[in-house]
């Protein structure tokens, strides 16, 4: 029988033979063992792991290891061919030196590699300094090494996690950034403004090498020196492509990671704090990667987080602060940081889209090393994360275990042999390290099991390199109470893919090159690298390049672009050779050769306008702490027309609640000139969303109407619309127009419905004030032609009446029978067009009506010039964890779950085919007590069902509805109803969109498309949709869209809305901004 | 039926008959009973963190309930019915095989299980005795529980009409403006406001949660020369002294001593957990405890104290958090952070409420004169509920001034302004009197006057 079973799983391995990589144990162990004077509980990065580096120390073309112990001593293995490695002795290594960090740099300059650890000390017993080995050379083929680190004033003492060397002042020798963290209790984040103050012995340090001494240069140079930036990831990069080397810091906890742009006079500007240039950051930030990976020449930030993948993991995991307590750590100083691993994707000019779950790689368990590189050699960089944890602090069960009175007063006195025994109750989450393979769309497709295997371990530093020169990249990782591993990747003997290894000689005091970029061409697509050792966590990788090529055979082109600016091409360069580059055959200064300018269609312009939108703080989750949006942030559409007559567009700009809103007139220089809207203004109360200007009398001037919304009020005036008649003497409000219709509006439209030649008005609602989810009345009014309005909505708008939670109407003939149909866009209900035959309204039965979406605009136009009319829909976007489909919906349950007379709405979504709610246990109990009595500990809870969860019969009965789309599509017309969906480009999902205009932007005369948006009050267990920059959409005549990726303008911020207007007899855009002011952009004609 | 379980079927019946014919001794239930239940049931309130003023709602309602079987039966007292808001007699009592002290303690023990979360940890004990009970008098003790329950569905329903469950999904409390004098969450653990609604609670004496409302607090200014800068710097100045006098010095004793937090928050890397602690409600059920053990009291008089003072204080948080969140007061450590010494931290942890009133002065206060009803003024004790939690035994004369060390101990603990403390400790015994005054609980007058 035994025999059987090892037969079997013989033959089972031998088939899987076929896995990337081959796993080797390595003669190194980073062993922790919980002690009375260090433990986990009184350091709290004790369970951090030690960090790898690879380089070729002995210059014999093979590259060795070396891996840092914290309770161990550190390991030199010199590669001795055919991956058998011998380990040779340092001096003052020690196991009393708890070791972190690991680079290599020829500090000396005499060609041999010489290595800096960094190490923790002066904390509770841990002594010494971080620790400088001088590559002596080698002599009967050993190699030595004598420890210097005082010569050089890199003796240094402290909580060190990283170092890196580079070279920011562009003086020609490397300096040093030092990367700490800090131990100052980690939750009283008090005022931001903490991190101005410096704090010597917990801040980071950029240390200035001054002919070969290190003098610290970081009061000077604007770097951030405090004691709540919790340093464990590091990476320097030229970020923003200007030749001068960047830094990112992932900072731990509730401090910003830190974006220092080089300001290229020796100092650095921190635009994450400064310009919120990033959005939104990892919130437990560990280690990062800087590499471009959408093959676009621009660098891209990769940052790791602890969301875990497995659902039971996540839904007993202590997750973010409910919204009303977020907003608190925002007011203090704060930037937005959620628990996820986050991919910043360069979108140039130090813009970036945050789009880590559409690529698929948010959530991989607790995180240490992300590691971006090409494993399978097809000229895509893909992803590997180490990851794991011997104490799992964030375990709710054990938070609750180790709140207990009894074990506190045990830990509070001090820690004796029997206290340790609590350390072992901490779960201990092993989990398998992560592969991702990139697709090439920069999206990720999980590759664990093919590539390697899915075994549980607890990794943290690792490296990569060409360790059997076979021309793929090996893997080095440094493991916790486990031996190293050496993953000897197969890629090379498996596919036929070629590579290309490029070597560096640099100048005399730089002689790895350190900083070069190397720019590639190869049958039109671009790799692009540069040589920075530091990356992913506490290690570093040989200042080397190793790049794919797939099946080519030759590159087209190859520049490498020095430190100094210098540069070379290479042309028709065959594949599978290493290629040695050198400085001294580089010249003139590649950053003084004028760039071809983009095409650019349409530019940010000069203009501003004195008015700022002022949104109060959402109170939604205030109320309802289960739902997974607010709905009191709708406003403010930009609404233009000309409004005194003088053929000049002017613009109603909405004033949110306890705003007034006010008329800003064009004048003829350009100009404008911002007045009240009425010299009354005692409607400043209501919260505007939406205005409409038209003829509403049938006297040839424009009127106003302006509608109010945004989830405050539940009836009354402020939710009255109001028609503003234009008199000789200004707009005067007809206050008998709409009385006693309370409406909390999303949109209205002036059209004539009847052909009878006057506007009529549809108005429409996407709530019922505080009721989430429940189903307002839609309006319908006929004008008698004299600006009266009669309600006929229950006759002629029958249809429309009740259609759902609408967010956008278009008002087009879809069957050309010349009446305007309605195209309505909305929330738990699919694009629904209702056909007009002058008396009444009637749903056309299309094949879209299962596409139930979080629909918030909508287009109308005839992309495919095929005579029809096609739709573009706004939707929520694929760029957060939920997803929606038919058979996998996100699902709306309103229902009095706990019978107190208040209707709970609850907010499901299927998580790894399991239907669970957004909101966690402890937002859910706040709620639901009952829950807390059903599902005492995190673990049960997290096992249960969502009808376990709460009563059947109550979901049963519940209201309920539904969304299977979230992704922005493109609805082709086909004739009789039928539509073909096709999904909008990647960008296009990247974020919610809120308004779409089209435009001919190209003048190719076929109609294109540019989508606004961004949602910041979502829940915060959905993260926050920052990553649109607004996104042209050109198209491509053949029936889709081009994205146009580095764009020459930037939509930042919560766009509701875009509108178009003409200044001075040139086409521009007006785009509104939730709480913020409004943008306005010139389209760039040629 | 086959033949085994036929044998087990005679077996089951043949030792009913004997259990029958052995129960001539009646069951005994001691004052020891009941405090053990509440003892038992504090301990889970700790575990479950139940905050301050849910854990008073937990309190009384199961004392209620025992107390109101306890009265029926006596001469010497009165039951609530018709005195607290909304309460209704409650169903006659069994004439035969009928013991009201067994009736009681199962009323309480199962008002206390549905008031808190981790049932089992109550469960196991309750079973327990009832497998005692049943041994020794099968009939009575059946006749006893099932009349026990009944009171306790009686006082459930009364219960369910408190507005407790609506009070659940009310809107969270909204920190939204810029106003420096407006509550905000403090650290470690920036808690929401809780129970921003529980002036919402139906009271069970006073006429409603505004009818002891405090004047209000010093007028918000961070001028110098401010009534209400001043106490904030006397906060300050106080616990620099205190500090400075080491862990030892008299004022730290009687801040921790009379900390009674439920939820103290403590971090250690990626780990943030709760230390748990009593609540101050839990804390003068202790005293009650002690007080009736020392006077020898019965089970009806220990229920008699224990529900007087639990009605007192549980009124006395709807009170005070009636004022909280009028005045919505901001903590001395967010201002003493902001504008005086940025790395000062409260020597006890700012709990996760507005300022004003000091809840442990109002409820101290309202506890004190429910007591001193009962036990009389000068009614020396050695107070020993935080033995367990690690804090020495305080000796006092008097329940009056054990109220106003509770009081004044929120001072030295950084977490209240004087004026808290002072016009809290006001109100707490006006509202203390009124209770007393308005509740007829004993027969005859016996108690000495206050």
């Amino acid at each position: 029988m035994l025999l059987l079973i090892l037969c079997c799983s013989c033959k089972q391995s031998n088939t899987k033979h076929t896995a990337r990589f081959l796993e080797q144990n390595l003669p190194f162990e980073n062993t922790l063992k919980n002690a009375t004077h260090l433990n986990i509980l009184n350091y709290l990065y004790y369970y951090n792991g030690g960090g790898t580096a690879l380089g070729d120390f002995n210059n014999d073309g093979l590259l060795d290891i070396y891996l840092t112990g914290n309770q161990t001593e550190d390991k030199l293995l010199i590669n001795k061919g055919k991956l058998n490695f011998t380990s040779i002795p340092l001096p003052n290594n020690s196991s009393e030196f708890f070791s972190t960090g690991v680079t290599t740099v020829d500090i000396n300059n005499d060609g041999l590699l010489d290595i800096y650890v960094c190490q923790v000390s002066n904390l509770l017993e841990l002594k010494g300094s971080n620790r400088l080995y001088i590559n002596q050379g080698s002599t009967n083929g050993l190699t030595t090494f004598i420890e210097d680190a005082e010569k050089y004033g890199l003796n240094l003492s402290g909580l060190f996690t990283q170092a890196s060397f580079f070279d920011y002042d562009l003086d020609g020798d490397l300096d040093i950034f030092l990367l700490k963290h800090s131990v100052h209790p980690n939750s009283n984040y008090n005022k931001g403004t903490i991190r101005y103050k410096t704090d010597s012995t917990q801040g980071d340090l950029l240390l200035k090498n001054v002919n070969g001494y290190y003098i610290d240069n970081s009061g000077k140079s604007g770097i951030l020196q405090t004691k709540i930036s919790y340093g464990l990831g590091l990476s320097t990069s030229d970020i923003n492509n200007d030749g001068y080397p960047d830094i990112y810091v992932g900072n731990d906890f509730f401090e910003n990671d830190y974006l220092y742009i080089n300001q290229k006079d020796g100092t650095f500007k921190e635009f994450n704090t400064t310009l919120n240039k990033l959005g939104h950051t990892t919130h437990f930030s560990m280690g990062n990667d800087i590499t471009d990976l959408n093959n676009d020449g621009l660098p891209d930030i990769l940052s790791v987080d602890m969301l875990p993948e497995k659902i039971e993991t996540l839904k007993a995991a202590g997750t973010e602060y409910g919204y009303p307590i977020y907003q608190n750590q925002l007011r203090n100083g704060y930037q937005p940081q959620y628990m996820q691993n986050t991919l910043h994707l360069n979108r140039g000019d130090c813009t970036f889209s945050e789009i880590a779950f559409q690529s698929g790689i948010a959530a991989t368990e607790w995180s240490w090393s992300p590691l971006a590189a090409d494993f399978d050699a097809d000229g895509y960089k893909d992803i590997f994360i180490s990851n794991g944890i011997a104490g799992a602090t964030n375990d709710m069960d054990f938070i609750n275990f180790i709140s207990d009175e009894a074990i506190q007063k045990r830990l509070g006195s001090g820690m004796n042999e029997e206290d340790l025994q609590l350390i072992k109750k901490l779960p201990s989450k092993k989990t398998p390290n992560y592969f991702y393979k990139n697709n090439g769309t920069i999206q990720f497709k999980d590759v664990t099991q093919e590539w390697f295997k899915k075994i549980p371990s607890l990794s943290n530093g690792a490296s990569y390199g060409d360790l059997d020169n076979d021309g793929d990249l090996d893997l080095v990782i440094n493991n916790v109470n486990a031996p190293a591993q050496l993953l000897q990747n197969k890629t090379r003997e498996k596919d036929t893919t070629s590579y290309l290894k490029i070597r560096f000689k640099g100048d005399a005091t730089n002689t790895q090159g350190i900083g070069a970029k190397l720019i590639l061409h190869s049958k039109g697509t671009i790799q692009y690298f540069e040589n920075s050792p530091t990356r992913g966590f506490m290690s570093s990788v040989p200042p080397e390049i190793v790049a794919g090529l797939g099946t080519s055979t030759n590159v087209d082109s190859l520049t490498v672009v020095w430190q100094d600016g210098s540069f070379q091409t290479l042309y028709d360069i065959a594949s599978n050779q290493v290629l040695t580059l050198y400085r001294k055959d580089a010249g003139s200064n590649y950053y003084d050769i004028p760039k071809l300018p983009k095409r650019a269609y349409i530019k940010n312009s000069d203009i501003v306008l004195p008015y700022t939108h002022r949104d109060a703080t959402s109170l939604d989750f205030n109320r309802d702490p289960l739902i997974p949006y607010a709905s009191s942030n709708q406003g403010p559409k930009i609404t233009v027309g000309d409004l005194n007559q003088d053929g000049l567009d002017d613009l109603v700009l909405l004033g949110a609640k306890s705003q007034a809103t006010q008329i800003s007139y064009q004048q003829e220089n350009g100009s404008f000139l911002l007045a009240p809207l009425h010299k009354d203004q005692k409607h400043h109360i209501n919260e505007d969303v939406y205005s409409i200007i038209f003829d509403a009398n049938s006297d040839n001037k424009n009127d106003l109407l302006i509608l109010s919304g945004g989830n405050e009020f539940t009836k009354g005036k402020p939710l009255e619309p109001r028609l503003y008649i234009q008199e000789p003497e200004g707009l005067r409000f007809r206050e008998s127009a709409f009385s006693n219709i309370f409406i909390n509006a999303s949109t209205a439209s002036a059209v004539d419905i009847d052909n009878d030649g006057d506007l009529d008005l549809s108005i429409s609602a996407d709530i019922v004030p505080r009721e989430f989810g429940l189903t307002p009345s839609q309006y319908l009014f006929i004008n008698d032609g004299t600006g009266n309005f009669t309600d006929v909505s229950s006759t002629y708008g029958k249809a429309l009446q009740n259609v759902g939670n609408v967010h956008d109407v278009q008002w087009r003939d879809m069957d050309g029978n010349g009446y305007p149909d309605a195209v309505l866009a909305g929330h738990w209900m699919p694009i629904t067009i209702l056909l007009n035959n002058g008396t009444r309204l009637k749903r056309l039965k299309t094949n879209i009506e299962s596409l139930s979406g979080w629909w918030n605009s909508l287009e109308v136009a005839d992309f495919d010039k095929d005579g029809d009319l096609d739709i573009i829909a706004g939707n929520w976007g694929s760029n957060t964890r939920l997803k929606a489909t038919k058979q996998q919906p996100i699902t709306l349950y309103r229902s009095d779950f706990d019978d107190n007379g208040r209707v709970d709405p609850l907010v499901t979504y299927y998580y790894q085919n399991q239907e669970t709610t957004i909101a966690t246990k402890d937002e859910l109990v706040k709620q639901l007590p009952f829950i807390n009595k059903k599902f005492l500990s995190y673990n049960s809870f997290a096992k249960a069902t969502v009808d376990e969860l709460l009563p059947k019969q109550k979901l049963k009965d519940a209201y309920k509805k539904e969304v299977t789309e979230l992704r922005s599509l493109y609805f082709e017309n086909q004739g009789n109803g039928n539509f073909k969906p096709m999904s909008l480009p990647f960008l296009a999902q990247i974020s919610s969109v809120f308004d779409i205009i089209i435009d001919d932007f190209d003048n190719d005369s076929y109609p294109d498309a540019l989508l606004v948006g961004n949602n910041y009050e979502i829940s915060t267990q959905l993260g926050r949709l920052d990553a649109s920059k607004g996104l042209l959409m050109l198209n491509d005549t053949k029936g889709f869209f081009t994205e146009i990726h580095q764009q020459n303008f930037n939509i930042s911020g919560p766009a509701r809305s875009v509108s178009k207007l003409e200044i001075k007899g040139k086409t521009h855009y007006i785009v509104g901004l939730n709480s913020t002011s409004p943008l306005l952009l010139q389209k760039v004609e040629d | 039926m086959n033949t085994f379980s036929k044998i087990f079927g005679v077996f089951v019946i043949v030792s009913t008959l004997w259990s029958c014919q052995n129960d001539a001794e009646p069951i005994v239930i001691s004052p020891e009973h009941f405090h053990e239940s509440i003892d038992r049931t504090t301990t889970v309130i700790i575990h479950d963190i139940f905050s301050p003023p849910v854990a008073s709602r937990i309190y009384a309602y199961p004392s209620i309930a025992a107390y109101e079987i306890l009265a029926s039966n006596s001469e010497e007292f009165t039951p609530l019915a018709g005195q607290l808001n909304g309460l209704s007699e409650i169903p006659n009592a069994p004439t035969e095989n009928y013991n009201p002290e067994v009736a009681a303690i199962v009323a309480h023990m199962d008002m206390s299980r549905r008031l808190i979360f981790s049932e089992d940890m109550l469960t196991s004990y309750r079973d327990s005795l009832y497998t005692v009970w049943s041994d020794q008098n099968k009939a009575e003790f059946e006749t006893s529980k099932n009349y026990g329950l009944e009171v306790a569905n009686h006082i459930v329903a009364w219960m369910d009409k408190d507005n407790y469950k609506q009070t659940r999904t009310m809107p969270k409390f909204a920190v939204t403006t810029g106003d420096e004098s407006r509550w905000q969450p403090t650290p470690p653990a920036y808690m929401e406001g809780i129970e921003p609604h529980w002036n919402k609670i139906r009271p069970f004496v006073i006429d409603s949660a505004s009818q002891f409302k405090p004047v209000p607090p010093p007028a918000f200014s961070m001028e110098k020369n401010s009534d209400f800068f001043k106490e904030l710097k006397e906060v300050y100045d106080i616990s620099q002294k205190i500090t400075a006098a080491g862990d030892t010095s008299e004022e730290i004793e009687i801040a921790q001593f009379w900390d009674c937090n439920p939820y103290v928050s403590v971090t250690r890397g990626h780990l943030m957990f709760a230390t748990k602690k009593i609540t101050p409600g839990g804390h003068w059920m202790g005293i009650t405890k002690i007080a009736s053990q020392k006077a020898n009291f019965d089970a009806t008089q220990t229920m008699y104290a224990y529900t007087k003072a639990s009605i007192a204080m549980a009124d006395a948080f709807i009170s005070c958090w009636d004022e909280k969140y009028r005045s919505n007061l901001v903590r001395p450590e967010t201002l003493i952070n902001d504008h005086i010494d940025d790395s000062w931290q409260p020597i006890l942890q700012t709990p996760p409420f507005p300022e004003y009133v000091s809840g442990h002065s109002v409820v101290s206060g309202a506890a004190s004169e429910a007591l001193t009803s009962i036990f009389g003024d000068n009614f020396s004790f050695n107070d020993t509920t935080e033995i367990p939690y690690g804090l020495p035994m305080r000796n006092f004369k008097s329940f009056r001034q054990a109220a106003q060390e509770a009081a004044i101990s929120r001072m030295y603990g950084g977490i209240h302004y004087r004026a808290a403390v002072d016009n809290g400790l006001d109100q707490g015994i006006a509202l203390g009197k009124f209770v007393v005054n308005a509740l007829t609980m004993q027969t005859s007058t016996q108690t000495a006057s206050n």
